[in-house]
């Protein structure tokens, strides 16, 4: 008779080496970086330029020259320019993050080729024209009064705002800031940081000479200006850390608790992530299992540790009942003191420890995943085995260390406590 | 292609094996035969309210999420009108606990009066994050029941009312799981660096002393065919006034539907589309529109939806709108534009292909429609799709006076 009472044998999930990218550079001084892997035909190109939010004077430039950016070359108007990608099956974006704008592209390696020149016109001749300025700035009006129009789109965007105060980091957009923008800002932010300045290129996918050939032959033609190190000022943290706002008809209050984060380039960032994801980094996190699982305060809440490459912040989110709210943050508390004052159990470590090497080797069976790692590597400057120590460190990381890491990074008097709703 | 392999157990528990060894991770996915469209009219949401509870303790195994975290799995799960899904992702090697788990729930659910108190108010607040604290999240939740009159897709799967969340009995959760979960009404699907002779062993020791149970005849009512237009006006506290427009079509494994998805695509897909150019674009009628299936079993709909620029009129929105539908069979429809879809949906069928969890979903939720092997067929469906299936499906079905009308009105 079977004893489904005892789980079956398991194994210990050991670490695997972070698989190295092929680097190429380019006669122009651009490096691209190769990992090919699969059995699918497909390809991911992505060109990464410091071109983010923050560079520009206003916030807002950076989104809207990327949206403006697929509205039009000087030869191929938007309807051309997007059925071009369109016809070869291709899912592409232009997007902006804080620090940099990223083109990405993928489709099936067989329309690589016909797609490269279209990426190249984009980069060279995009066109930012009156009209199109128009059209897009009122979509954009509208894609932002709807998201604040959201709970939890806006209590993000005011956690940011406080926590990095006057720094670019803090800005965020609305309409009146959105409206002081003109078409002149975006042709000036698309000459400087996009024409102006050198991208980092990732290919990934089944990737073989003949995809490389292309690709290397179509950028290597890209002229910029070299440019000195982008001058970005101090980092500031803000002074305001309680803000509510209270909204009559939301049936939920937003809350985001959180402070200034652990770096990559910070020692202490692996064993941070360790800690992390004890406290809300998982589906069977400490806080999961308290505001959900057992106060059905919740339909989720989840902490994390976002690096950014002047900072980093750390960040507890959730929705909750408006009655709730309150209580949600009293155990956020509780449960952060009880990491800085009680070790954790080796049971609890060990199951944390496979959990985080089970789902970091799960992503290194794939191009995409991997490419993602490589490009933070490269724009961080991280050393080339920043994934090797990763593993090495959560496998070697102790109860001890958890509780010191808890009483350096939680201070009791630094969070920011956001809510709306 | 994926390949794969398929057997029965004596239970009637149907498996089907995709090997793939250029993974690290081993998929075990189970789809259970029971969406909200099983649901009886005044207990609404139980089948997600159920897959809630699947995750609260087995017979033997109290707490099902944790053993699996100690040995570096993953899991999730998602209910549809249609069905149920279950998924475990897990290192190759531990492939076994996963067995071990998805079995016992299927065996016996614990039944735990504190695992339903709590999951309870956890899916009342989802219906609050998901339906009613959104702006236009709850256009389906008012549209479904103008939409379908007899079908119970007329409730979504979170239910017709938190009511019915609020008044589910242990008794209501005993009978469901009795009713639908057991080997008859399943499919396993296993997948990643996993081998056949294994997974037979396993699925020998793990799920074949399972009891059979019976297999389910549906017999849901069907929709009349519509004759003349709904209309539903809401007003709410959201940015912008929205149009949606809803045709009946058939359901996802009917003959038809590759033409009618190529249509909803050569409509909305994109920034290329023939809606967003001519609305958006040109004449800048719509900040933003779309075409969509909803790619039901049974027969779903074809819907366009859009943001109405400030300063627009819905009178005006809709003449402009069905103006353009009139169009589309002159203007919007070409060779190069139908081999332009059709090169999208081969690129989503081989992206689909690149990820295991993907492959093991599609495999699985194909078998529950009649053929696993039925993924491996779809490209052929697209291809084979001519111009005048384009023709002949766009005039049946894109009717001025056939479809489903809402405007979403925003306060004043």
């Amino acid at each position: 008779m079977l004893n489904r009472s005892v789980p079956p044998v398991s194994h210990p999930i050991q670490a695997v080496a972070f698989p190295k990218p092929k680097t190429i550079e380019l006669s122009n001084g651009i490096d691209l970086h190769i990992i090919s892997l699969g059995d699918q035909e497909v390809f991911k190109l992505e060109l990464v330029f410091p071109a983010g939010a923050i560079f520009a004077n206003k916030p807002g430039i950076s989104g809207l020259t990327a949206q403006l950016m697929k509205r039009g070359t000087q030869s191929l108007n938007s309807f051309e320019l997007n059925e071009a990608f369109d016809f070869y099956g291709a899912y592409w974006d232009i997007s902006n993050q804080l620090d940099n704008s990223t083109l990405t592209i993928y489709s099936l390696c067989k329309h690589l080729p016909n797609l490269l020149p279209l990426v190249l016109d984009i980069l060279e001749n995009s066109l930012i024209s009156e009209a199109e300025f128009t059209n897009e700035l009122e979509i954009e009006v509208q894609k932002n009064k709807h998201n604040w129009e959201k709970t939890s789109f806006a209590a993000n965007q005011y956690f940011r705002k406080h926590l990095f105060a006057n720094d670019p980091y803090g800005r965020i957009s609305n309409e009146q800031s959105l409206r002081a923008i003109e078409v002149n800002d975006l042709k000036l932010f698309y000459e400087n940081f996009w024409k102006g300045s050198k991208p980092t290129i990732i290919l990934s996918g089944k990737i073989s000479n003949k995809e490389i050939e292309a690709v290397v032959k179509s950028f290597e033609s890209l002229s910029f200006k070299q440019k000195t190190d982008l001058k970005t000022p101090e980092l500031q943290i803000g002074k305001d850390q309680v803000f509510y706002q209270e909204k009559e008809n939301a049936l939920q209050t937003s809350i985001r608790f959180g402070k200034i984060g652990v770096q990559r380039t910070n020692p202490d960032y692996f064993k941070f992530a360790v800690l992390n994801t004890v406290l809300g980094g998982f589906f069977g996190s400490r806080l999961q299992k308290n505001i959900r699982e057992e106060k059905g305060f919740t339909y989720g809440i989840s902490s994390s540790n976002v690096a950014l490459q002047r900072a980093a912040y750390w960040i507890v989110g959730t929705d909750v009942n408006k009655t709730n709210a309150n209580q949600t943050i009293e155990e956020i508390n509780k449960e952060i003191k009880k990491l800085q004052t009680e070790l954790v159990s080796e049971d609890e470590l060990s199951l944390v420890k496979n959990y985080l090497m089970g789902s970091f080797v799960g992503e290194l069976t794939q191009a995409f995943e991997i490419s993602e790692k490589v490009k933070i590597i490269c724009l961080e400057n991280l050393p080339n085995d920043f994934y090797d120590q990763f593993q090495s460190q959560i496998l070697s990381c102790t109860s001890k260390d958890l509780i010191e890491l808890a009483n350096t990074y939680w201070e009791e008097n630094q969070f920011f406590d956001i809510r709306v709703g | 292609m994926i390949q794969f392999e398929q057997f029965q157990l004596d239970n009637g528990l149907k498996v089907i094996v995709h090997e793939d060894p250029s993974t690290t991770l081993a998929v075990l996915d189970v789809i259970y035969d029971v969406g909200s469209r099983d649901e009886k009219s005044s207990k609404t949401g139980f089948a997600h309210l159920f897959e809630h509870l699947m995750f609260g303790g087995s017979e033997n195994i109290p707490e099902f999420d944790t053993p699996l975290q100690r040995v570096g799995g993953e899991n999730n799960a998602f209910t549809t009108p249609d069905l149920t899904n279950y998924y475990i992702s897990v290192p190759y090697q531990n492939l076994e606990t996963a067995f071990w788990l998805e079995s016992d729930r299927m065996k016996q659910l614990a039944f735990n009066p504190q695992s339903l108190e709590v999951q309870r108010k956890v899916v009342i607040e989802e219906f609050k994050q998901r339906y009613l604290n959104q702006p236009y999240g709850d256009v389906w939740l008012k549209w479904r029941p103008i939409i379908y009159k007899k079908h119970p897709y007329q409730w979504p799967t979170i239910g017709a009312d938190i009511k019915h969340i609020e008044e589910a009995t242990l008794e209501d959760v005993k009978e469901f799981f009795n009713t639908f979960y057991n080997p008859s009404n399943a499919i396993l699907v296993v997948a990643g660096r996993v081998k056949l002779d294994e997974v037979k062993v396993l699925c020998e020791k793990w799920f074949a002393p399972i009891d059979a149970g019976k297999k389910l005849e549906r017999k849901l009512p069907q929709e009349e065919v519509l004759s003349e237009n709904t209309f539903l006006e809401i007003k709410g506290n959201v940015p912008a006034n929205c149009l949606y427009l809803a045709f009946p079509v058939v359901g996802r494994y009917e003959k038809p539907y590759h033409s009618i998805d190529l249509i909803s695509d050569l409509l909305g897909r994109g920034d290329s589309s023939f809606l967003f150019i001519e609305l958006v674009q040109k004449l800048r009628i719509f900040d933003s529109i779309s075409a969509y299936m909803t790619g039901s079993m049974d027969p779903g709909l074809l819907v366009i939806q859009g943001s109405v620029c400030e300063g627009i009129t819905y009178e005006k929105a809709m003449a402009e709108l069905y103006n353009t539908l009139d169009r589309f069979l002159v203007e919007g429809i070409s060779e190069k534009s139908l081999q332009k879809v059709k090169n999208q949906a081969e690129s989503s069928l081989v992206f689909m292909e690149v990820e295991v969890l993907n492959k093991a979903m599609n495999l699985a939720i194909a078998a529950l429609a009649g053929d696993a092997n039925g993924v491996n067929l779809e490209s052929e469906k697209i291809n084979s799709v001519t111009l005048d299936d384009i023709r002949f499906w766009s005039d049946k079905l894109i009717k001025k006076d056939k479809h489903h009308v809402l405007w979403y009105q925003k306060n004043q």
